[in-house]
């Protein structure tokens, strides 16, 4: 009786064990959500968030006098770019506007803070 | 848009005609990987929370066809077409009530569905195995977020996001075995050309994505 010769098949053995590697590294690696930001070490800070109608911006820690907002819609649009004095909290009214996400930038300094703020539905 | 996506539905039917020798239904599961922006993270294949609803949530997946054809000696060209669910950590967020006290800080999931399109030129390096590099472009059907809040404020809200590009050009590079019992598994890394913001946010902001995915196709003809 003629002995089973086992035939081995490297370049199929060598995808698999790649496709099961990395699926298992993707699997793994990736489960952990991001590391929360603590709120107390942000700068720059929108409220209410998320908001309704209008949200303020307020920037704690800086002793510049005044500050350049740039206020993004949900589309990318800019809706709002003006000085602001520092010692004031400056409001931005959403009412009217979009829905979704609304992206924040202020130069304060000669340094580009970020943040943004969502409208909901009432 | 409809009519557009409806349009570009049949020219790529057309590419795929019923006398074709080779032509596979796909699934694959997909991760995305942000770039540009530090604060994004790939989201798992599957996610576990215990404080939310549902626990378990799937990260991205998608399906297709795909068709094989001869392009000339050895190299053949692989043309796809499909849907696709991709999901990614945003960038998260800080949550104030109206006093500016911080009620804590969300980490969201954002999902984008899009249409994908893509011709991958393929040499093969045996007589099964191939790798490839080509051209596509992705069509946005939809992005949106699940916003929850923890401290339960308010309920669960989904916002959609507009502020990224309607039509991304795309440069997939792929590894790709097919077996003899009509099946491929294919290995492909995707990356996005443009910058994937839209409108004034994208003079002042950049985000980019490259999105690697695990294939399996079925021949159907």
């Amino acid at each position: 009786m003629r002995r089973k010769i086992f035939k081995f098949a490297p370049m199929r053995s060598f995808s698999i064990g790649c496709a099961i590697s990395f699926a298992g590294l993707l699997l793994f690696r990736c489960t952990a959500q991001p590391e929360e930001v603590r709120p107390g070490d942000n700068i720059l800070s929108v409220f209410p968030n998320p908001c309704y109608d209008g949200a303020s911006v307020s920037i704690t820690n800086t002793s510049a006098n005044s500050y350049f907002v740039r206020v993004y819609d949900p589309e990318g649009k800019e809706i709002l770019n003006k000085p602001v004095n520092a010692s004031t909290n400056f409001s931005v009214p959403v009412e009217a506007k979009l829905v979704g996400t609304y992206h924040v930038l202020v130069k304060v300094g000669g340094e580009t803070l970020e943040t943004s703020f969502v409208k909901i539905e009432k | 848009m409809i009519k557009n996506i409806a349009c570009l539905l049949v020219i790529v039917a057309s590419a795929f005609p019923t006398s074709a020798q080779e032509l596979y239904a796909s699934a694959n599961s997909n991760f995305y990987i942000p770039l540009g922006e530090s604060a994004m993270q790939t989201f798992p294949v599957i996610h576990h929370d215990k404080d939310a609803t549902p626990k378990f949530s799937a990260g991205g997946f998608g399906f297709g066809v795909t068709q094989f054809r001869p392009l000339f000696k050895k190299v053949f060209l692989e043309l796809n077409a499909g849907l696709l669910k991709y999901k990614f950590w945003n960038t998260p967020m800080d949550f104030r009530d109206s006093n500016n006290q911080p009620l804590g800080v969300m980490n969201f999931a954002t999902v984008n569905y899009s249409l994908t399109f893509s011709g991958i030129a393929h040499y093969p390096l045996t007589e099964r195995m191939s790798v490839g590099v080509g051209a596509g472009f992705q069509i946005a059907v939809i992005s949106r977020s699940k916003i929850r809040d923890k401290s339960e404020i308010f309920s669960r809200a989904w916002v959609n996001n507009n502020h990224y590009k309607a039509v991304m050009p795309v440069i997939p590079i792929e590894i790709l075995y097919r077996d003899e019992k009509k099946m491929y598994y294919s290995v492909n890394y995707t990356q996005a050309v443009l910058n994937q913001l839209r409108g004034d946010l994208a003079k002042y902001k950049s985000q980019n994505f490259g999105l690697l995915s695990v294939a399996v196709g079925r021949r159907i003809n």
